[in-house]
């Protein structure tokens, strides 16, 4: 593929996913805008430098969540000693009372986020940045089939948590 | 479930704000437009942008530059009098014969003469700066017409009697202070120096001819001796007493 064709086509790919990767952020790192920005620059960089590598054949979508993925987990780990300090509650229910969202939304966030992780990453990544299994399994790198029965038992249990808290019947 | 799911998809979708767009979308053309200078391109560029930085500057400095050499307001304590020394410096170094020196010192002298005369205008009692600014003018002046009159050769005049008579004039226009009365002086003697150079120039060539006629006779003066010296020489030679004999024949 010429070298400029393959410029004009990144930037193609950021106009189409730059929102989706910011509102991805977004969700998983307390609503802070800065950053959500910060990392999204981060990433989009990330991908510029590495889309040499990237095959034209497969899904542009799946990598670039992929490299959001590992970025975001990246700055997890580096940034652990502060989530240490906070605890998971602290630092999604402040923001959210900030957030402009309808209280069942807010509601329904905190129960999400109170999930085992592994629960929170696939409803997060099936219903809030609307992924496909096939996506889902290549960013998480597990199997379709398993990624499915993991997402009904995520569900499942967030059903079971919010009529514990009548939130849901 | 499907109110759940239905719940979950209508949560809010966050879009990025404008401006952290703009920020990372230069960001990324920043890094494109790197990516896409090749090696080959790349020195044709730095090329193509260092000469025409070089041609703006030269021609930002040429155009100053010709001002601040040509202008008569461009005078000690101005901002553009230092290039305009620059480049008589400049001049002065290229120029290295004594005909030339000459020329150049006198040129100087009479850019020293014209800013004099454009600060003499601006100068009154209460303006220190612009009578120190004369002074010093007044000082290059003296020091230009020393140099041209050091460098030119003794039979050409290249002080006009003009240019002269001109600083004389100033020289005179010029309120005496305590500041400038040496200067004044000193400019005063220069010039009187350089008229008596130039009268005794002037009267040169009637005294050439004097000299020519003197030193062609000497010429045969000496060639007169010469010849003397010849006889004396053969006269000590070994042959001397034979030719003693033949002069007396001859004489007899």
């Amino acid at each position: 593929m010429p070298k400029e064709n393959t410029k004009k086509s990144f930037l193609s790919y950021y106009d189409e996913f730059k929102d989706k990767i910011y509102n991805y952020l977004w969700y998983r790192v307390g609503f802070n805008q800065a950053i959500a920005e910060d990392l999204t620059s981060e990433i989009f960089i990330k991908a510029f430098n590495n889309f040499e590598k990237f095959d034209q054949e497969r899904s542009f979508q799946a990598w670039i969540y992929r490299i959001a993925h590992n970025h975001l987990v990246n700055h997890y780990r580096n940034n652990k000693h502060e989530l240490e300090l906070d605890s998971a509650k602290l630092v999604f229910e402040e923001p959210l009372k900030q957030v402009e969202m309808s209280i069942d939304h807010q509601k329904i966030l905190k129960h999400i986020d109170n999930l085992p992780r592994s629960h929170q990453q696939i409803i997060k990544l099936r219903y809030i940045d609307d992924l496909g299994f096939g996506e889902i399994s290549e960013i998480l790198e597990k199997e379709e089939g398993a990624i499915r029965t993991q997402l009904s038992r995520a569900m499942a249990f967030l059903r079971k948590k919010l009529v514990i808290n009548d939130l849901y019947e | 479930m499907n109110k759940l799911i239905n719940k979950i998809l209508t949560l809010k979708r966050q879009r990025m704000p404008f401006f952290a767009d703009l920020r990372l979308r230069f960001k990324l053309y920043g890094l494109i437009f790197k990516k896409n200078l090749s090696i080959q391109s790349l020195p044709i560029l730095l090329f193509k942008t260092v000469s025409m930085a070089m041609l703006l500057v030269i021609f930002t400095m040429t155009g100053i530059g010709a001002y601040a050499y040509t202008s008569n307001s461009v005078t000690t304590g101005t901002k553009l009098y230092p290039v305009k020394l620059t480049l008589e410096k400049f001049e002065q170094k290229i120029n290295s014969s004594d005909k030339n020196m000459a020329e150049l010192h006198y040129k100087f002298s009479e850019r020293r003469l014209n800013e004099a005369q454009y600060l003499s205008t601006k100068v009154d009692n209460n303006s220190v700066e612009k009578n120190e600014e004369l002074t010093k003018t007044l000082e290059d002046l003296n020091d230009e017409l020393v140099n041209a009159s050091q460098h030119e050769s003794p039979e050409t005049k290249n002080i006009s009697d003009d240019h002269i008579d001109e600083v004389e004039k100033l020289s005179e226009k010029i309120d005496r202070t305590d500041e400038n009365e040496v200067v004044i002086k000193k400019l005063t003697n220069t010039v009187s120096k350089i008229k008596n150079e130039n009268k005794s120039k002037t009267q040169k060539p009637q005294g050439d001819k004097n000299i020519s006629q003197q030193n062609k006779i000497n010429e045969g003066e000496n060639r007169n001796t010469s010849t003397i010296s010849v006889e004396a020489i053969s006269n000590n030679s070994p042959d001397h007493e034979e030719n003693e004999d033949d002069t007396i024949e001859n004489g007899n």
